[in-house]
């Protein structure tokens, strides 16, 4: 029933914003946010970039409200729009991208080495950890990592997750599998070559 | 157990989605292999920080600032408009030229056959050998691409 009166609101919210109603626009973006913001960081890593990204996400949330069909779920098509702007993100700053995010990591392990004394020369640090994982996941499929993300950063069942990506439950479960398997190879590869 | 055997079971272990039985044979082979231990650590401590990345508190104003860049947008879309509105004669003027262009060249092309053979794929291979010069870290995770499943 919830479920209903909360869908429901999400339509309702959607024909206002048609309409050209920011006060309804701004309801959606204050009941979304978080969990867009969380997509955008699972793919980018930063937090800034991430904001900064699910800024550009609902405005195009508002501009392509009109095309919006009320067949699926407002949030179904949210994601959907989170997801596409995070890979195309991705793919147009490649470089920069990950450029930024290595300086960005660089002073973050140097602040947590300072805070926590020192490490070891064969110590991987905070920042290092963390630079580490999104290199990882960004070194996945588009789809592997979308599958990775939606369920692992946003919690999202399966079924979601397949109509989110059009693509089928048993997919998503492959996807899933591959991701975590192709995940664990980079990172295990990764810490073999880099401290033994 | 072999040591590769755990390897590929080392994230459901830490997710605690294997089974029992599963379970308790990659807990006794880490007990046992301080290599796969150190392996377990690192991998449990990296996928940690999905956790911790997932706390996201939103910047306070955040609604504001969207609506505010919205506005931003949409004024520049007006006048954006109107600019066209005022360029249109020069506009058609323009596309008059690029059509006469487009019409010799498709009519040149005929007459020479063949045209120029754009190589597919050539501007995608030149941006990836470019990324050659990045740090370590990053040619780590560019050149093994080869060695994982693929969708
Ligand atoms: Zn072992």
């Amino acid at each position: 029933m919830t479920q209903f009166v909360s869908n429901q609101n999400d339509h309702d919210l959607i024909s206002a914003i048609k309409d050209g109603d920011h006060d309804s626009f701004r309801i959606l973006v204050e009941k979304y946010q978080e969990r867009v913001i969380r997509i955008c960081r699972g793919y980018l890593g930063s937090y800034e970039d991430a904001e900064d990204l699910a800024q550009e996400v609902f405005i195009e949330v508002y501009k392509s409200s009109v095309k919006f069909r009320e067949q699926s779920e407002v949030s179904t098509w949210l994601y959907r729009i989170a997801v596409n702007r995070s890979l195309n993100y991705i793919r147009d700053n490649r470089k920069k991208f990950i450029l930024s995010k290595r300086s960005d990591s660089y002073e973050m392990s140097a602040i947590e080495n300072k805070a926590s004394g020192s490490s070891a020369d064969n110590e991987i640090t905070a920042g290092e950890h963390r630079h580490v994982l999104h290199l990882a996941l960004n070194s996945l499929s588009d789809n592997q990592k979308t599958a990775f993300i939606l369920n692992k950063y946003e919690d999202l069942p399966y079924i979601e997750i397949s109509s989110i990506m059009g693509v089928s439950i048993s997919s998503v479960e492959s996807l899933l599998f591959r991701a975590k398997r192709n995940l664990q190879k980079r990172l295990l590869d990764y810490y073999n070559k880099n401290m033994l | 157990m072999k040591c590769n055997n755990i390897h590929n079971d080392l994230i459901s272990y830490l997710e605690g989605s294997l089974s029992r039985e599963e379970s308790n044979a990659v807990e006794k082979h880490l007990n046992t292999c301080d290599e796969c231990m150190k392996f377990s650590d690192k991998l449990r401590v990296s996928l940690g920080y999905i956790d911790i990345e997932k706390e996201v508190s939103v910047t306070p104003g955040f609604a504001d600032m969207v609506l505010a860049k919205l506005d931003n947008e949409v004024d520049n879309e007006v006048e954006e408009f109107s600019l066209i509105n005022r360029m249109m004669p020069a506009l058609t003027a323009a596309a008059v030229v690029l059509f006469a262009v487009f019409v010799g060249n498709t009519l040149a092309k005929q007459f020479s056959g063949g045209g120029d053979m754009v190589e597919q794929g050539y501007h995608e291979e030149f941006l990836y050998a470019n990324e050659i010069y990045l740090e370590p870290i990053e040619n780590f995770f560019l050149l093994t691409e080869e060695n994982y499943e693929k969708d």
